[in-house]
């Protein structure tokens, strides 16, 4: 047990050590978390931006914290019920009369979700950069912007969905057409219409990936990055699509998400990364915790 | 909800590959191919573990045995199985040699959200997601003999397996959580097929066909399923993984519930005593 405590203190220290600037390289208090530098290796893609920052690793562990907590404190009922502007129309036009294609439409729902998160995951960070590029710095820091974008994402919308309360769409048919013990109908998600889940992470998904194909010539830069682009766009507008198709959320649930998964996916990584250039004096950021009678405050210069 | 299980996923990635040192071993100059990484070293006792890591899905393997873990090696195997739609476990004994595996176990699982449906001839979706039966407390007693054959350039590849589920109620079927398919007990056969083109630097690169046929006697007709496979091999010990069978052909309207979608994630490999990396 001794040896264990010993070698956790020690972990300890030398991350903690690693979290310090350094005067020599204004940008080490970038641990690396993932894979091991290479210093004999000649990468074919190297990093110039900020890196993901120590303090940025905590508000990401927090951020997924928040969101498990968000989701578990679950959603009230009737709180909030119905369409508004051009929600009844959308549904009505576009929700398919029986149950199952509808729920086939949730499912290649879930499908094309899966394929976007991949696209930035394992396309940009493990097979094109880590692999291909040979760049495991690189794929670590794509890897890490991926993981804070996705959390604050998903923190946002899982906090929002709780407290608004929406009911989704298909709520209208329990007891009527759909039987009311169906999953579906029975648990508090029924409750989770505002704002999509889905489309909030697909778009997330898809800006962070593009502002990895503007900013690295992963796909050696020009036409095929910019295709990779508009095919992870095209991937999240279809899985929006398939939401209000499959009846689990409204066009205005969808639309707040694209719009809220665009602008983190594009400002995450843009703000804390590639807006400030490796060496930048503007990306060495500071947080700053500071203990209150109340609590903990924050603080920061950017 | 599947959004939310993949950034926890993104993040326990995060954690496992925090121990990947990479000591630099000589530069091999013999002018032959390099022997793939589990290849090399000497047979020893040795504990191994896998974690893999994907669409809402975690599935940490552990095995105990001798040999050349993940290459020609007998022991036992132990998996613990969490996905989002319930946990349970596996346990059993393994047998591989290249290109050859067999393993034979007994496998629990707790569903979530599933139960027992009423002996029908059709099942569709909303049945499948109503909780009206009762609680499924199925074991299977399984075995599975899979192979390969490796020709330049890919190679074909097969899997057969023998599945006994026990301890579910007369007059119930049971939606098979690791089959993804509805069943009358107590057997289950299944068999898949397939070729797997490699490609790419070091071969690195899998890209395949599959197709799998499920017969479960006690019920008509076949289950079909027929996709995709794919992988990478991006480091010594980590895997990317992907592999989507939708059905084909079945006796009922399951959707993607009765998809076999087994991997869209990363797979890292660890044991005692792991040969030393070659140099990148």
């Amino acid at each position: 047990m001794r040896r264990l405590c010993s070698a956790l203190a020690a972990g300890t220290a030398s991350w903690l050590a690693a979290a310090q600037p350094a005067k020599a390289e204004p940008d080490s208090r970038a641990p690396h978390v993932l894979f091991a530098p290479k210093p004999d290796a000649r990468p074919r893609l190297e990093w110039r931006f900020r890196r993901v920052q120590a303090w940025e690793l905590y508000a990401t562990s927090g951020l997924a914290i928040a969101a498990v907590g968000a989701y578990a404190a679950g959603a009230s009922a009737d709180r909030w019920k119905g369409g508004i502007g051009f929600d009844d129309g959308a549904r009505g036009s576009l929700r398919p009369a029986s149950y199952q294609t509808r729920r086939s439409a949730r499912d290649a729902s879930d499908l094309t979700l899966a394929l976007g998160v991949a696209q930035p995951m394992l396309g940009d960070g493990l097979l094109t950069s880590y692999w291909y590029h040979q760049s495991p710095d690189v794929a670590e820091q794509v890897l890490l912007i991926n993981a804070e974008t996705l959390a604050i994402t998903i923190a946002v919308q899982t906090s929002v969905s709780s407290l608004a309360s929406r009911e989704r769409p298909y709520g209208d048919d329990c007891g009527a057409e759909l039987d009311p013990e169906l999953n579906d109908c029975a648990k508090r998600d029924r409750y989770r219409s505002f704002f999509s889940g889905h489309a909030a992470t697909a778009f997330s998904a898809a800006s962070v990936s593009c502002m990895h194909h503007l900013h690295l010539p992963l796909y050696g830069g020009g036409a095929a990055d910019v295709a990779s682009c508009a095919a992870g766009y095209a991937l999240a507008g279809a899985t929006s699509a398939l939401r209000v198709v499959g009846d689990m959320h409204y066009a205005s649930d969808v639309a707040v998400g694209a719009a809220w998964g665009t602008l983190a996916g594009l400002g995450v990584p843009w703000l804390l990364h590639y807006r400030h250039p490796q060496g930048s004096r503007r990306g060495a950021a500071r947080v700053h915790l500071v203990p209150h009678p109340t609590g903990v405050a924050i603080g920061g210069a950017f | 909800m599947r959004a939310r299980v993949a950034l926890l996923v993104a993040l326990c990635a995060s954690a496992a590959h925090a121990q990947l040192p990479a000591p630099a071993p000589p530069p091999h100059d013999s002018g032959l191919p390099l022997p793939s990484y589990w290849e090399r070293g000497v047979s020893r006792p040795f504990v191994a573990a896998t974690l893999e890591l994907g669409w809402t899905y975690v599935r940490p393997e552990f095995a105990v045995g001798f040999g050349r873990p993940f290459h020609r090696w007998m022991g036992l195997d132990l998996k613990p199985i969490v996905t989002t739609t319930g946990a349970g476990f596996y346990g059993g004994l393994r047998g591989s040699v290249p290109f050859f595996d067999l393993r034979a176990g007994v496998r629990h699982f707790e569903a979530f959200e599933h139960r027992l449906l009423p002996e029908q001839e059709h099942h569709g979706r909303a049945e499948l997601d109503t909780p009206r039966g009762p609680e499924p407390e199925a074991y299977s007693v399984e075995s599975e003999v899979s192979g390969s054959i490796a020709v330049p350039g890919g190679g074909p590849f097969w899997l057969a397996g023998v599945y006994y589920l026990s301890n579910v109620k007369q007059g119930y079927h049971l939606y098979e959580e690791s089959l993804k398919v509805i069943v009358d007990p107590p057997w289950v056969f299944r068999l898949r097929s397939g070729y797997a083109w490699q490609f790419g630097p070091r071969d690195a690169l899998r890209l395949g066909i599959a197709e799998e046929i499920l017969e479960n006697p006690g019920r008509p007709g076949y289950v079909i399923r027929a996709g995709v496979i794919g992988g990478a091999a991006i480091g010594d010990n980590l895997d990317v993984q992907l592999s989507l069978l939708p059905v084909i052909h079945s006796p009922d309207s399951l959707g993607l519930a009765g998809a076999d979608f087994g991997h869209l994630g990363v797979r890292w490999r660890w044991a005692t005593a792991g040969p030393r990396r070659r140099r990148r």
